[in-house]
């Protein structure tokens, strides 16, 4: 188990790496605990790393969210919609950048993982069912985005 | 001096987001050659000078390891000065590296500061 107050770390870290990924105001939603994890949305992105530990980390958020955080990263105007695509992958990098920072915060610097390539769903991923589950919710300028830690595997 | 830059990243968003991380930097580049891996850069290393490149680690085809491990094993390339730029915050991982020849290793999302720091240092690049 992860202690709260390290859970309480991460929440707050990862709203920083995602600030600085997207150039959005991001602010940690008021609780990350199963009972306000509604993520009533259909993109998800996936990593899974491996290494000391196995698991993963998904990414969830809608539509409206994907446009506006791909289009802050990849620095054009909202004049139009960014092509699909392109907005995927945005959704996707930021999927792997935060499953590499979460890696770091949580098992330190010491260890090496390997990371997934991301993969997109358009439904709630299938996970160990013996898995850890640890929720964070953020809010980003008024979009909610969802990050669930699965914990496959304990430390070897 | 203007500096032509190859960004190595499968991810499009990526190559973008270091192009910008780059210009807000002020980093004066003449030009950005962007490549989706490792074998698309050695080929393009095989006919064009560049003085810098930026390459992430996973990538299909031909990954970053291969990449770093092609440019230093070659003399016409050795000298090339490459930042590698992962989601990794691995200090063995980074220690790996800087004993291959990469000159620094910068986790994602970096900041303007950091890349300008590391091309100033490194590489005494005049902002």
């Amino acid at each position: 188990m992860i202690a709260a107050s390290r859970l309480h770390v991460i929440h707050e870290e990862i709203a920083s790496v995602i600030q600085q990924a997207t150039f959005m105001i991001v602010d940690t939603a008021a609780d990350a605990g199963e009972a306000e994890f509604r993520p009533n949305v259909s993109h998800w992105a996936q990593v899974e790393y491996d290494g000391p530990s196995q698991g993963s980390v998904c990414i969830c958020a809608d539509w409206e969210l994907i446009q506006a955080l791909s289009m802050n990263m990849l620095g054009i105007g909202d004049t139009a919609p960014v092509e699909p695509g392109k907005a995927l992958d945005s959704f996707k990098e930021l999927a792997n950048i935060i499953t590499g920072r979460i890696i770091t915060l949580l098992y330190g610097v010491d260890k090496v993982f390997r990371l997934s390539t991301p993969q997109y769903f358009t439904q709630t991923p299938l996970q160990c069912s013996e898995a850890l589950v640890y929720r964070f919710a953020y809010d980003c300028e008024g979009m909610p985005l969802y990050i669930s830690l699965f914990v496959h595997c304990e430390e070897t | 001096m203007q500096y032509r830059v190859m960004i190595v990243d499968d991810s499009s968003t990526i190559r973008d987001m270091i192009e910008k991380i780059f210009r807000i930097a002020r980093i004066p580049v003449r030009e950005f050659i962007k490549c989706g891996n490792g074998r698309e850069a050695l080929d393009i290393l095989d006919t064009a000078w560049v003085d810098l490149v930026v390459t992430d680690l996973y990538m299909p085809v031909m990954d970053g390891y291969s990449l770093i491990r092609e440019i230093k094993s070659r003399s016409e390339f050795k000298a090339m000065p490459v930042v590698v730029v992962s989601t990794e915050g691995s200090v063995k991982r980074k220690d790996e590296l800087k004993a291959m020849g990469v000159i620094d290793v910068l986790q994602k999302p970096f900041s303007p500061e950091q890349i300008r720091d590391t091309l100033v240092k490194s590489l005494g690049v005049e902002v």
